[in-house]
């Protein structure tokens, strides 16, 4: 296209003025596109333009809404103004779906992108609006991940409007806020600031918004990669955003003054500002009497320390201390690496990477051939091997043991990131031995201790210590519901920002 | 250089400098190695040392087993000093030595008998042989002996002998826990002499040594623990009898339980008393440099065995029943003291380590002759049994008699 026809076109856009207009306007934006409808009709006495992307609603829909009413006019005409028309229509005719008037162009065609249809009436200077966004989702399903034994099987979907009405119907609070943004350059992806109002820190409702209209991606299609955007400068492996698939667990979060965020087409829902804490806690907890809730927290706890460390003190403890081993065991296991022909951090690094590349292949492959998985996971990589004397058998109950208790975490993000934390420490005690285990747990703890997430600090309420949020951290305290705010406020303008 | 990568860049070079500062070379793989469960010691030619050492074949010492060789080897070498001949081992023996799992120490008595502490030292010093390792003095056998004693349970032999003496200690008390931490004590304590258990061998040592032995029913050659070893400083003076280091013990409140056979008045039978909790109590003092010993022991024990009828449903039974059994212990407690008194003028019940506690300034004045003292002074002892229970039944088992 020339300049002079586009100056003319910017001039143009200003002002509605005739269906052939807007013909060309829209074929300048929207070019050839296929589900681009734009279709003469009569309204009343005067002739119309309805446009609308066919792919963004369906034609049931339409016909209901939109094309009957019109020709419903018809039948009671009457000499009046196209204005007038327009306004009679837009009260009269479309009185459950959101209709504005628009009176330039330069905006239709974002209107259109978003899913609303366009009715122009000749002679009336203004486009009517019409939302008729209608697209298919998947129906509520039960969550796929962290399932519950007892407690609401319903889990958020990709539809962003059905997410917000999981949350709102069960917190019943006029306090409820959803703050819609835009991220993503081209793709535009609706993502919605989730808070009670009145509880949430100011603070954190700022640092959110700022961040994300910093964002200057290009598209969004999971809250996963807002995560990214949500997360502090410094390099952590812990994730300082929680993210589930649960309504109640998001709901209990909102209720401790958090803020949730929903990213249109992910059935992952965001809460920040997230402590370590809230990684180990299943809604279950509160579902189920008070001791086992507390001894399966307290398990959580201890398999994560499990998953961090079993290997590496494996290695360091026969590599470098055997005196610690008692001698029976010491034995056994002796008489098992008899004949082993690697050094034992070798042999676990081998383990461990064989156990990742089984764990990846079962979560990429179809499901159809997920048996082999299972086949050639245990009988041939875990029995044939001790049995051909690669490894001994106390390895594989140490590999086995880190792998599970790396599943035991609620928050699934949160043990696969630990995961590669374990490399790490096995090399620091194939070469320090327990030094080196007892220095990555130092590096960890300062870490962690340093590590702020929307400037809550991530080890509250155990450092710093918080008397009240003690009820809901290591111990699930009897009585204790859900939603009582546990963190402590940390350093101003800590590593966060 | 920017910023950003400066401050993780310094990082990474102080973290890889401390590579070269530790590690490494102190790795030791399992599969190169063989652990050293058993040391025992005797003297060799020409004033040396002759270490026997027990080492481990692991995967004969399991459980689950291997081909039926021994689960052990021991092998013996001699050399100036303990430290010197360990390290030699490998004239002999194919993999590096794992100290740390030693599990029992055996000195000969020969050895014993010039004196403990240049064998100790090494020991006490190391850092890899821990406190808790089991001291024993072998007894009418060489040291060695008693490593090459398989054992048809599938234990390698100091590894039996550990549990055994722990049983032995537990259930009758003929032996003190002789632990290198206690051996250590011991000899830095004030007023108390040390004591070690003691082994000794029955059966033919050769045959025992061969894998076949332990496939009879009864094993040709055991390990026995023939009581306790006693010394004078570290030196070693000679041997009670297990009966005598049970009252010793006894006396030394280091008894968990015993079972006594108390005769009662017809002759030639017994009561069997299970002693289970026993509380003895010192009581010296010194006037004008004459020490008066009161040893008093109260006892609790129930009723395992009565050879005689004893009515024991009725309260005199029971009252009958302790008289006995406390004048038993006094008796025996009595005569063993005296026994000790005369054999070897040591005081290894620790009653000089009880006026070091409470009577430091009189004690003192006498430390340095302590052991003659107590060797002239006649301990008065004085035992109360008190029984509980008398098991299932009360009487023993009898027929009714038939009639009017």
């Amino acid at each position: 296209m020339t300049s002079d026809n586009q100056m003319k076109l910017e001039a143009d856009v200003r002002k509605v003025r005739s269906a052939d207009q807007i013909r060309t306007y829209l074929k300048h934006v929207f070019g050839d596109t296929n589900d681009l409808v734009v279709v003469s009709i009569r309204v009343g006495p005067y002739e119309g333009l309805l446009c609308y992307l066919s792919t963004m609603t369906s034609s049931d829909f339409m016909m209901n809404n939109i094309i009957r009413p019109i020709s419903l006019y018809r039948m009671e005409r009457e000499e009046k103004p196209a204005a007038e028309v327009v306004e009679e229509l837009r009260e009269q005719y479309f009185g459950g779906l959101t209709g504005e008037l628009l009176f330039g162009l330069d905006e239709l065609s974002n209107r259109l992108t978003v899913g609303n249809a366009a009715l122009f009436v000749h002679h009336a200077e203004a486009l009517l609006i019409l939302d008729v966004k209608s697209l298919n989702s998947r129906s509520v399903e039960e969550p796929s991940t962290q399932t519950v034994v007892r407690g609401p099987k319903e889990g958020f979907t990709e539809s962003a409007q059905t997410n917000m009405s999981l949350i709102r119907r069960r917190l019943l609070n006029d306090k409820l806020r959803f703050e819609r943004h835009t991220v993503g350059t081209q793709s535009g992806t609706s993502v919605y600031l989730v808070y009670i109002e009145g509880g949430i820190d100011a603070e954190v409702l700022r640092k959110a918004r700022a961040r994300l209209s910093r964002s200057k991606a290009a598209g969004l299609f999971d809250s996963g990669s807002l995560e990214e955007m949500l997360r502090p400068r410094t390099f952590s492996l812990f994730p300082t955003v929680y993210s589930s698939e649960r309504p109640d667990a998001i709901c209990a979060l909102l209720l401790e003054n958090k803020m949730a965020i929903i990213v249109d087409g992910s059935p992952f829902v965001l809460a920040v500002p997230a402590v370590m804490n809230d990684f180990f806690k299943s809604p279950e907890d509160h579902y189920q009497w008070f001791a086992f809730g507390t001894f399966s927290r307290l398990l959580r706890y201890v398999s994560f320390l499990f998953s961090l460390f079993i290997p590496s003190l494996y290695v360091a403890v026969s590599t470098y201390h055997q005196e610690l081993i008692p001698t029976v065991l010491l034995t056994n296991i002796a008489a098992q690496r008899e004949g082993v022909p690697f050094p034992a951090v070798i042999e676990i690094m081998l383990m461990e990477v064989t156990f990742e590349i089984i764990r990846e292949a079962g979560t990429r492959m179809p499901r159809v051939v997920g048996q082999a998985i299972s086949i050639v996971g245990a009988l041939v990589l875990g029995q044939a091997a001790v049995e051909a004397g690669i490894v001994s058998n106390i390895l594989v109950i140490v590999v086995a043991l880190t792998a599970i208790s790396g599943f035991v975490a609620p928050v699934y993000t949160f043990g696969t990131n630990v995961r590669l934390l374990k490399f790490g420490i096995i090399m620091l005690a194939s070469i320090f031995g327990l030094y080196g285990v007892i220095l990555s747990a130092s590096f960890l703890l300062i870490h962690l201790v340093r590590l702020e997430s929307f400037g809550y600090p991530y080890l509250s309420p155990f450092a710093p210590f918080i008397k009240t949020g003690q009820k809901d951290a290591f111990i699930r305290w009897p009585f204790s519901i859900p939603g009582k705010p546990s963190m402590g406020k940390g350093s101003e303008g800590g590593s966060d920002e | 250089m920017n910023k950003r990568i400066q401050r993780p860049l310094l990082m990474f070079l102080l973290l890889s400098l401390m590579g070269p500062i530790t590690g490494c070379w102190d790795l030791i793989e399992l599969n190169n190695t063989t652990l050293i469960t058993g040391i025992a010691m005797e003297p060799g030619h020409n004033g040396k040392i002759k270490l026997t050492l027990e080492t481990l074949n692991a995967s004969e010492a399991t459980q689950k087993g291997g081909k039926g060789t021994s689960p052990s080897v021991v092998q013996s070498i001699e050399g100036s000093t303990t430290a010197e001949a360990v390290n030699q081992l490998n004239q002999s023996i194919d993999r590096t030595m794992l100290i740390s799992h030693v599990g029992i120490i055996v000195f000969d008595e020969k050895l014993a008998r010039t004196g403990l502490s240049k064998y100790l030292d090494p020991l006490q010093r190391s850092r890899y042989i821990r406190e808790d390792v089991t001291i024993l003095i072998s007894h009418n056998t060489a040291a060695s002996n008693i490593l090459k004693v398989l054992y048809p349970r599938g234990e390698y032999s100091s590894l039996k002998i550990r549990e055994q003496v722990r049983s032995y200690e537990k259930g009758w008390g003929g032996i003190a826990a002789s632990r290198l931490f206690d051996l250590t004590q011991a000899l830095l304590v004030d007023g108390r002499e040390p004591m070690i258990g003691a082994v000794t061998l029955n059966g033919d040592p050769k045959r025992s040594e061969d894998t076949e032995s332990i496939k009879s029913l009864a094993p040709k050659a055991l390990v026995n623990l023939s009581g306790m070893a006693v010394f004078r400083g570290d030196k070693l003076l000679g041997f009670l009898t297990r009966d005598e280091s049970r009252m010793v013990i006894m006396a030394r409140n280091e008894l968990h339980g015993t079972t006594l056979s108390v005769p009662v008045e017809e002759q030639g039978k017994f009561a069997a008393i299970r002693l289970l909790r026993v509380r003895p109590k010192m009581q010296v003092t010194l006037d004008n440099g004459k020490p008066d010993i009161r040893l008093t022991v109260d006892g609790e024990g129930l009723i395992y065995s009565i050879e005689k009828k004893e009515h024991l449903g009725e309260v005199s039974g029971y009252l009958n029943l302790e008289k006995q059994a406390s004048d038993y212990v006094q008796q025996q407690l009595a005569a063993t003291i005296q026994s000790v008194q005369q054999k070897f003028g040591v005081d290894i019940f620790g009653f000089g380590e009880y006026m070091y506690r409470r009577h430091y300034k009189e004690y003192s004045l006498v430390a340095d002759e302590w052991n003659e003292l107590f060797a002239r002074t006649p301990v008065k002892v004085e035992a109360r049994i008190t029984l509980l229970r008398s098991e299932l039944k009360t009487d023993q088992l009898k027929k009714e008699e038939i009639g009017p």
